[in-house]
């Protein structure tokens, strides 16, 4: 197994223009209690990580109980909706649109040349190292629109993508790309689609009702030998276990999923993957304690860590961002995993 | 297959150890001349004479881990005597040893025989070849490599087999360095100029502790080599510099860890648009924890054997090429030493 470091200049700022973020927090606390928590059914469900059902409720947000794992220590909402309210959710609430027609547009072009290239390049990458010649490429998950758009610039013998999210129809439109279908497909449907090489799940794992199903799919869609690239929202990381519920990257129903690191590798050990890279390059872990602290100086913080983020340097603070990459201890997680051959 | 290994030291007990778990290989024999008692394994024929282990295992595969002097001599029985051979490098003293075993090589063509150039399987080479085979830095420009240790303690390492010319026929380029000129191969093809300086700068031994070599090939690509015995901290590092970025193999995963954690680093050169990262790119930095280098030679020959498949890597070929490149140092070596290495400030006068 591997695991990937990278320098990057990324300021949470950049990709999350914060007067418009709260804007977006508020809408979705309107659109959670108003509208998911009225939906209809909730339904329980054991540790998406390890499957154990022991656990506890470890903290609230927005009217939704979160429960950490006894065993592999993930933090996970139970009860919770079913999938077909939360396509609703991400198709009509108003949160999403505001998300889609005011946040992605005013940062697009930072997304696209400091998430969305490299992204596309790791992509290229692990298929030259594990599979060259890929043929095709199923995509599931929000949001992809720049990630293909920049897999097509950068590679013109691109394999074929089928972009497969609830609500793809809506993020596509107007938009024509070579070697790419728009085909909004169930999880369980997917494997119709297959064989695929490659299945691109990125910030979907953190966010689906149901992550065994999703990774049956993955399995049962996948030829031998073919990949899965994931990444998530990871409770393992620093800014989460620092903040934990003061965490503003935590609310739902984007995090109804967070897996620890061990929960993640149970997770798709469990379907029979190979891990072949685990890594955790996020840039933002002390950008986002640094500024939680700030806003909320009385709460009990740890006294290292309060001085660490209010006496150090950026220097440090880098050092610290790379410590936490190099040792997978970031709250950002990706993983490229292989199917048995 | 029935395997014997012979030569039981420091490399025929890593050797054992991949036997062990190799699917289709068979332990049934070791042999050394010095066995230690609480090394031998349990239920396994031990010999101190490898042609009775050979004769009387009827072994399939022959390890062959001894020192170099005896390295031809094992390798030739053993292919004479119908078994496929997987050799330690380097393979033999100088060039004439290859030579003779690529000789008899020949005259067995069914049998296959690979060379011990397990670095070209550690993750971080794999991982750089990848890039490079994969084209999206552009094509190589240069290779830089320094691959080192410090020697050991004073006694012991004076003391080495490795450091007595009439055993090892070299010092630390054929012991260590050769891995970096295999691998300067790998990556760029032959290599048909060779520069070198030797020194024995530090080290009361016969041999050299330093080498400094340079190389160019035919597409103009230049690689330097400095292989060493007095780095004080064990060290290694290959830099491939290309057309739009570089990769930077450091460290390696070993027994002892004492080369450091193995990774690549990937650099991008900037682009247009990227004024502000022009000397200082973004990189990235690929950690790799577990070498399967060891493994996945010996599985490639098991393949080779199982389905009578020519050996491509690792080869008696390239093993042959790159004792040409330690060769040519060797002989530049000597010749500088005939003339006798006149300072360059007392040449320079009329």
């Amino acid at each position: 197994m591997k695991t990937v470091v990278i320098d990057r200049d990324l300021l949470e700022l950049e990709i999350k223009p914060y007067a418009k973020l709260e804007e977006y927090r508020r809408l979705t606390e309107e659109d959670v209690r108003g509208r998911l928590l009225t939906a209809g059914e909730f339904t329980p469900c054991p540790c998406p990580g390890c499957r154990s059902t022991a656990s506890r409720v470890v903290f609230e947000k927005s009217g939704m109980a979160y429960l950490e794992c006894d065993h592999c220590r993930s933090v996970y909402v139970s009860p919770r909706p079913l999938e077909e309210a939360l396509v609703d959710f991400y198709r009509n609430s108003r949160s999403a649109r505001f998300w889609r027609e005011q946040i992605l547009p005013e940062t697009k072009e930072t997304r696209r040349a400091k998430v969305f290239r490299p992204r596309a390049q790791w992509v290229l990458n692990v298929l030259d190292r594990y599979r060259p010649g890929a043929r095709l490429g199923i995509v599931v998950g929000y949001h992809n629109g720049l990630l293909v758009e920049e897999l097509a610039r950068q590679e013109s013998h691109l394999f074929h993508m089928i972009v497969t999210n609830a609500i793809a129809d809506i993020e596509f439109r107007g938009s024509e790309l070579p070697n790419v279908t728009i085909r909004p497909t169930s999880a369980s449907a997917l494997p119709s689609l297959g064989p695929a090489d490659i299945f691109l799940a990125f910030d979907i794992v953190d966010r689906c009702a149901d992550v065994e199903a999703l990774v049956a799919a993955a399995q049962a869609t996948l030829a031998p030998g073919g990949l899965l690239l994931a990444s998530t929202i990871s409770i393992s990381g620093f800014d989460l276990q620092v903040l934990w519920d003061r965490s503003e990257s935590i609310y739902p129903p984007e995090r109804l999923n967070l897996l620890s690191t061990e929960g993640l590798i149970a997770l798709f050990e469990r379907h029979g993957f190979e891990t072949l890279e685990f890594s955790t390059p996020g840039v933002l872990d002390v950008e986002a304690v640094q500024r939680v602290i700030h806003k909320q100086p009385e709460a009990p913080w740890p006294r290292f860590i309060r001085y660490v983020v209010e006496k150090r340097d950026e220097d440090a603070m880098n050092g610290l961002q790379e410590y936490l990459q190099k040792y997978r201890l970031s709250s950002f997680a990706r993983m490229v995993l292989r199917k048995p051959r | 297959m029935k395997t014997v290994i012979v030569g039981y030291g420091y490399m025929g007990q890593i050797r054992k150890q991949v036997v062990d778990t190799m699917p289709g290989l068979k332990l049934c024999g070791i042999c050394d001349p010095f066995l230690v008692p609480g090394l031998i394994p349990v239920d396994t024929a031990h010999y101190q004479d490898y042609r009775d282990a050979i004769d009387d295992v009827r072994p399939d595969v022959v390890f062959v881990c001894t020192p170099n002097r005896y390295t031809p001599d094992v390798c030739i029985y053993a292919l004479e005597q119908g078994c496929h051979v997987f050799c330690e490098k380097p393979p033999g003293r100088n060039l004439s040893d290859i030579q003779r075993i690529i000789e008899v090589e020949g005259k067995h063509p069914h049998l296959k025989l690979m060379f011990g150039f397990n670095h070209r399987h550690h993750p971080a080479i794999v991982e750089a070849k990848s890039f490079v085979d994969a084209g999206r830095l552009g094509r190589i420009l240069w290779m830089r490599g320094v691959y080192g240790k410090s020697g050991g303690k004073d006694r012991e390492f004076e003391g080495s087999w490795r450091n007595d010319l009439t055993i090892s026929g070299g010092g630390i380029l054929l012991d260590q360095g050769i891995h970096i000129l295999d691998l300067f191969r790998f990556f760029c093809g032959e290599f048909h100029e060779v520069y070198g300086f030797l020194s024995t700068a530090y080290w009361n031994v016969s041999v050299e502790d330093n080498a400094f070599v340079i190389l160019r090939n035919e597409q103009g690509q230049v690689a330097q080599l400095h292989s060493s015995a007095t780095l004080w901290k064990h060290t290694f590092r290959l830099e491939i510099g290309l057309e739009r970025g570089y990769l930077i193999v450091e460290g390696l995963l070993s027994k002892t860890g004492s080369y450091g954690r193995e990774k690549l680093i990937i650099g991008r050169k900037p682009g247009d648009d990227e004024h502000g990262a022009v000397g200082n790119p973004r990189e990235e930095i690929v950690y790799f924890d577990k070498d399967l280098s060891w493994d996945v030679q010996v599985q490639e020959l098991v393949t080779c054997i199982t389905h009578d498949l020519p050996v491509t890597d690792s080869s008696s070929l390239d093993a042959l090429r790159v004792m040409e490149m330690v060769d040519a140092v060797y002989r530049q070596a000597k010749l500088r030493s005939a003339a006798a290495s006149v300072p360059i400030r007392e040449r320079r006068l009329p």
